[in-house]
């Protein structure tokens, strides 16, 4: 049990690194797709678009460290269930957008699969968090 | 619960740096950055969200815009004014937005049509900040 939580963080760990890390390096990009959510004004999607990243990488970082452990999976917790709720208005809208979740964009929008990998995401995050 | 805010504090608070760093040094900040706007430019981004598609008005030349151009975009440069500007008052509906584009920032001649379309009655008319290369980009 010890290894197959060992192993989950890392992969849960990792996938936010690199999510974080494509964005970081393409803000404008991110920025575009954040605002197509229809959420959040211009400036507020540019904010965004600059910040959370690097929130994503820390957050990450700090899950696999034992002294912010707990802080980090908090962190990426919250993240989830507001990528979710952003994802599910965007699919109540019936809008057409890239998700915006890991740099590469989808030729037509595909909630179904972005809504289960988030989904699957959150379980493992809740797993990890209730792990000593 | 509280140590576990007191460390997602501390990781949101360093999180801060990098992205301040990165609004004021990132080669690849949003061009589309509003405090960037002029006050009669809108973003391509958010003309994609307008119910109703505006005239699209190509101020750039007859030759770039024969090469590419944006969907239904009408053709209006200076250089061939009068007779070009009847074709745009036919496409247009009144009431209906006009925006204009030229090649990119480094241009003006958007700027140029768009005044002169206000001062022939037209509006309201707007100007596609960065214009061609930046609804290319939005695009894909």
């Amino acid at each position: 049990m010890k290894i197959v939580c060992l192993l989950l963080r890392w992969l849960v760990a990792g996938l936010f690194i690199y999510a974080g890390v494509v964005k970081a390096f393409d803000p404008g990009t991110f920025a575009v797709d954040v605002y197509h959510y229809r959420i959040l004004p211009a400036m507020a999607a540019v904010a965004l678009a600059l910040y959370l990243p690097y929130l994503e990488i820390f957050a990450a970082l700090g899950s696999l460290t034992r002294r912010f452990r707990q802080g980090g999976l908090l962190i990426l917790l919250s993240l989830m269930l507001v990528f979710m709720l952003a994802l599910g208005i965007a699919w109540a809208r019936g809008l057409d957008i890239a998700c915006g979740c890991f740099g590469t964009r989808d030729a037509t929008a595909n909630y179904p699969w972005w809504m289960t990998r988030d989904a699957l995401l959150l379980a493992a995050l809740l797993w990890l968090k209730r792990m000593p | 619960m509280r140590a576990a805010l007191r460390q997602a504090l501390v990781i949101a608070v360093v999180a801060l740096v990098p992205a301040l760093l990165a609004g004021l040094l990132h080669p690849k900040l949003p061009a589309w950055n509003p405090a960037a706007l002029k006050a009669d430019e809108v973003l391509a981004a958010e003309v994609a969200l307008w119910a109703k598609a505006p005239l699209w008005v190509d101020a750039r030349t007859r030759g770039e815009f024969e090469k590419e151009h944006i969907p239904e975009a009408v053709l209006l440069n200076e250089d061939e004014w009068d007779e070009l500007l009847p074709g745009v008052l036919t496409e247009w509906d009144p009431g209906q937005r006009i925006v204009v584009y030229c090649d990119s920032d480094a241009c003006d001649s958007s700027h140029a049509v768009a005044t002169r379309l206000r001062e022939a009655g037209l509006s309201p008319v707007s100007v596609l900040h960065g214009g061609w290369k930046a609804w290319k980009e939005a695009q894909r």
